[in-house]
């Protein structure tokens, strides 16, 4: 089990300091707060969070636009704010992105072959002729024929242009893609296709994924692991499987349960959390989530923050006292 | 069927019958709805389900008489709200409709409500446009019950909160006040809980499922999510470029969909509980409102295409009209059996 | 295509081509005499229809120079000059808006306080005090020019800029390692474009009134050239012996600014990026 992971994030954490204003009683935001996880080649991790639970900020740690507070970032096993320039221009071509918008990733002033071409104009090297093999290459991976490339991107529906954006992430041959949300913007005939199209690519250029999502429904699909976040921790990880089979966290409990399943005869075994999500510049005392839990246990959910316990042998961390039986030792005391 | 039709004591609180509405877009006209009839009773909620562009948006704006006049224009139909047709009514008649008999809650909370005033104000503005200058004292009291029914907590202290100092969930829970504080008979809620976070949509659907039986409502809700049908509605018309092309009650749409286009979206829908090698997917894009294929116009993204389908659009079974009946479906396959 | 042709102000277009662009390419073609010829013989001819000659159809000046061939050639300063102004207080301006809205912070904060300050200052009185330095010339009046209209420019085309560099795609261009000249010029400078086209426009006016301010004055254009300005300056004192004078000229510049003004206004509701979404 040596092997390194194409990713591997470790205590990571993001403050930010508003500058207030006029009245400025700037009160430090724990954006991200102490986060681990690991995605091994090949694989695909899925984060998922409501919003405000920091996985926006994570996304910026990871693509390295923005420095984090403490903690790392390690790329195949180096540090991304270690690396040299030559080192930072291949970690620019190794790591793409998919945005949640069609509509706003596509420069709508430049045709579909230099939207497409960009990362290898950017990087050089290439001559015409070999980028314009890529851009079939890709373009024919993502569904797309070679002629759309001379069109602009308004000439194309929604579920073309994600098309098109992934076509763009996967020209300069990545080996881990951050995909944001990456169907939700999309109508709902649409996204299966583009989730089919994330797997066919994976399985034949044996890409690693990121997912980034707010639901937990259109994660299960693509996620080999899944990490919940709440509030700039990660409250629960561990195998899809068996997350999505017996959840561990109040939180992911009621996450899954809120993936409404299309059957009318189903919604009275929902949990229905009460309140939303705190504030992340003045989170509640303790756990998080204890305001809004529906399975508090103890005095101790109010006052300490619950330590990461460990499950199922390594596989599995949760971040609260219930689990607290069910396992053998504890991690650390956040 | 007949036998549930008669036994249907009281006529339905809304009636669409027929309508169809055209949009000038750079110089032609499209036709955005396309001959949509259904009818909501009180204390029933009927979930419109479409992808962008299916016309569900605009069928909503049409019975609020909200259609952009430079525009939008209504080529046929009736919308009748307790038998009174409301396509008839001028501006000043239609905007008391919309105060008092038809409420409504629009997709995003941030902007649907007015940044400079109060959420107490804004929900009493509702009130003071019914009650005259005289009942003024007992305002105050009727927005702080009004916030209570929204299950907003302290709403004495509420009250007087801009919408910038509330979150999306609360701020929706307002406009949701503001929608009811007029007593209306209709709620029409465009895609409410789509800006909402997945636990916070539960939440919301939930009280409007309470308030909604509470209060003996008729609601259209319009959504592109089957989770959210599954939730909150009794029955349900899907469509598709501008026309139903399936209604019927809940239960049926969900266990026997008999359109392919309902099936497939059915089967898309990811499941948490199982992970297959690929997601049953809809080949192809929905139509542009531009180039509506003639005959039934999902036929070129349908698994089950037959040779007449491009030929004739499927109509919805006319015994089905005003479509209360339990169920039918606009395509040519079940017109042969 | 006649459809296309609809709402073009063809009226605007036509008075500029006949009152500056014609005259101004073509003056030594068009213009019956040479505009600096004086000849007090002829002097303060009233215009033809007042009963002058066919020879001085719009009459001479106190000199006895062609009024009607000082006009013509006075258009060659008007085109000069707004080319040269706008085309140098546009790059200038664009580049520092491009700038200010892609790099924010400091930088922002540094280049958009000096377009308040620019907007603070009278450009007539920061003219006046030039001229007091050095000579009025030419390269003063373009130096003017530039000075008032590059905020203008900076401004607005920061404010696009700014929305622009939040969009997704400039994000994805950083993301690939796009350097910043590039993610400059190739995503953020097309879509402002259209804005820069229209404000240029729209600014001639502006840059035809101001230079013909100076020149009114004395501290643009200097003498003897026919620049507008000064021909209207020129008729001052005979104002009530020989009004025409001083007319003539003036009528030229109202015409001008107000075709330019149409165009302007035409081409932002054909530009308009908002307008050519929907």
């Amino acid at each position: 089990m040596a092997e390194v992971s194409i990713l591997e994030v470790v205590d990571l954490t993001q403050i930010f300091e508003p500058s207030g204003g006029l009245f400025g009683r700037g009160g430090k935001v724990r954006a991200v707060n102490g986060i681990n996880f690991a995605i091994p080649a090949g694989q695909t991790l899925a984060l998922v969070g409501e919003s405000g639970c920091g996985k926006t900020t994570t996304i910026k740690l990871v693509l390295r636009l923005l420095k984090p507070t403490d903690g790392t970032v390690r790329f195949k096993g180096r540090d991304i704010w270690e690396m040299t320039r030559a080192e930072i221009k291949q970690f620019r071509q190794s790591v793409q992105a998919v945005f949640q918008d069609p509509w706003a990733s596509l420069n709508p002033h430049m045709r579909v072959r230099e939207i497409v071409a960009e990362p290898l104009i950017v990087v050089g090297g290439f001559t015409k002729a070999e980028r314009q093999r890529r851009v079939d290459e890709v373009l024919e991976a993502v569904g797309l024929r070679s002629e759309h490339a001379d069109n602009y991107p308004h000439e194309f529906s929604g579920g073309q242009r994600q098309r098109i954006a992934i076509a763009t992430a996967l020209s300069s041959r990545p080996e881990l893609m951050v995909l944001d949300e990456p169907v939700s913007a999309l109508d709902v005939s649409i996204r299966a296709q583009i989730m089919n199209l994330f797997k066919e690519i994976q399985e034949r250029y044996g890409v690693s994924y990121l997912v980034v999502a707010h639901d937990l429904g259109t994660t299960r699909f693509l996620a080999d692991d899944v990490s919940v976040m709440y509030l700039g921790r990660i409250v629960e990880n561990g195998p899809a499987d068996k997350l999505f089979r017996d959840p561990r966290h109040p939180y992911t409990e009621a996450l899954l349960s809120a993936a409404l399943k299309p059957d009318p005869d189903m919604p009275d075994k929902e949990i229905v959390l009460s309140g939303e999500q705190p504030s992340p510049i003045n989170p509640p005392p303790g756990c998080a989530f204890h305001p809004r839990c529906h399975r508090l246990l103890d005095d101790r959910c109010e006052a300490i923050t619950p330590p990461v316990f460990t499950l199922d042998g390594e596989t599995r961390h949760v971040a609260c006292f219930r689990a607290e039986g069910a396992t053998s030792d504890v991690m650390n005391a956040g | 069927m007949t036998t549930s039709r008669t036994a249907r004591a009281d006529e339905p609180l809304l009636e669409v019958e027929d309508l169809s509405v055209s949009l000038r877009v750079a110089g032609e006209a499209v036709r955005a709805v396309d001959g949509v009839s259904f009818c909501v009773n009180r204390g029933e909620t009927l979930g419109i389900v479409g992808e962008s562009g299916s016309g569900k948006s605009m069928t909503a704006s049409a019975i609020m008489g909200i259609l952009p006049d430079k525009i939008a224009e209504i080529e046929s139909g009736s919308i009748k709200l307790d038998g009174e047709d409301l396509l008839v009514l001028g501006e000043r008649a239609m905007q008391k409709v919309r105060g008092r008999r038809i409420g409504m809650i629009l997709q995003d909370p941030h902007t649907s409500l007015n940044p400079v005033f109060s959420s107490g104000e804004q929900i009493g503005e509702v009130f003071r446009m019914q009650a005259q200058a005289k009942a003024r004292p007992s305002i105050k009291q009727r927005v702080v019950d009004a916030l209570r029914d929204v299950h907003i907590a302290a709403p004495d202290v509420r009250s007087a909160d801009f919408p910038h100092q509330m979150s999306g969930g609360m701020k929706q829970r307002v406009v949701g006040a503001i929608a009811l504080a007029g007593d209306p008979d209709l709620v029409i809620a465009d895609e409410p809980t789509t800006a909402l976070d997945v636990t916070v949509q539960s939440q919301y659907l939930k009280l409007l499922k309470e308030l909604q039986r509470e209060r003996n409502i008729g609601m259209i809700f319009i959504t592109h999510d089957f989770g959210v049908v599954a939730r909150i509605c009794d029955k349900v018309a899907v469509m598709y470029a501008g026309r139903i092309v399936e209604a019927g009650d809940v239960r049926t749409i969900f266990r026997t969909p008999a359109h392919p286009y309902t099936q497939a979206l059915l089967a898309t829908v990811p499941s948490v509980d199982d992970k297959p090698h690929r997601l049953p997917a809809i080949e192809g894009q929905p139509p542009s409102l531009f180039s509506i294929p003639e005959g039934c116009s999902f036929a070129p993204r349908c698994p089950k295409r037959m040779e007449m389908c491009s030929e004739a659009p499927p109509m919805l079974p006319s015994e089905n009209e005003p479509s209360s009946g339990p169920h039918g479906a606009a395509c040519w396959l079940l017109k042969d059996s | 295509m006649l459809a296309k042709l609809k709402g073009v102000p063809f009226f605007a277009l036509a008075v500029l081509l006949i009152v500056v662009v014609v005259p101004g390419l073509f003056a030594e073609l068009v213009a019956p005499h040479d505009p600096f010829a004086a000849n007090l013989r002829n002097r303060m001819q009233p215009p033809l229809f007042l009963g002058g000659t066919t020879e001085f159809i719009l009459g001479t000046d106190r000199l006895g120079r062609d009024m009607l061939s000082r006009i013509i050639y006075g258009a060659r300063y008007v085109i000069v000059i707004s080319l040269i102004g706008i085309i140098l207080g546009a790059v200038l301006g664009s580049a520092l808006g491009l700038v200010a809205g892609y790099y924010k912070g400091i930088v922002d904060a540094l280049i958009m306080r000096t377009v308040d300050i620019s907007f603070a200052l009278p450009s007539v009185l920061l003219a006046l005090a030039f001229a007091t330095i050095w000579q009025p010339s030419f390269q003063l009046v373009i130096g003017v020019v530039v000075l008032v209209i590059w905020a203008f420019f900076a401004r607005q085309v920061r404010a696009e800029a700014l929305v622009i560099s939040s969009k997704d795609y400039v994000a994805r261009a950083q993301l690939v390692g796009s350097s910043d000249l590039r993610i400059l010029t190739r995503h953020i400078l097309p879509g402002v474009v259209n804005t820069i086209v229209v404000l240029a426009t729209l600014q001639i006016g502006v840059v035809i009134m101001l230079e013909a301010t100076l020149s009114f004055l004395g501290i643009g254009i200097p003498r003897p050239a026919p620049a507008w300005g000064l021909l209207v300056a020129d008729g001052r004192q005979l104002i009530v012996t020989a009004w025409w004078i001083s007319f003539f000229p003036g009528l030229a510049i109202l015409l001008t600014v107000l075709s330019v003004n149409l165009l302007g206004d035409w081409l932002r509701d054909r530009l308009d990026p908002k307008r050519l979404r929907s």
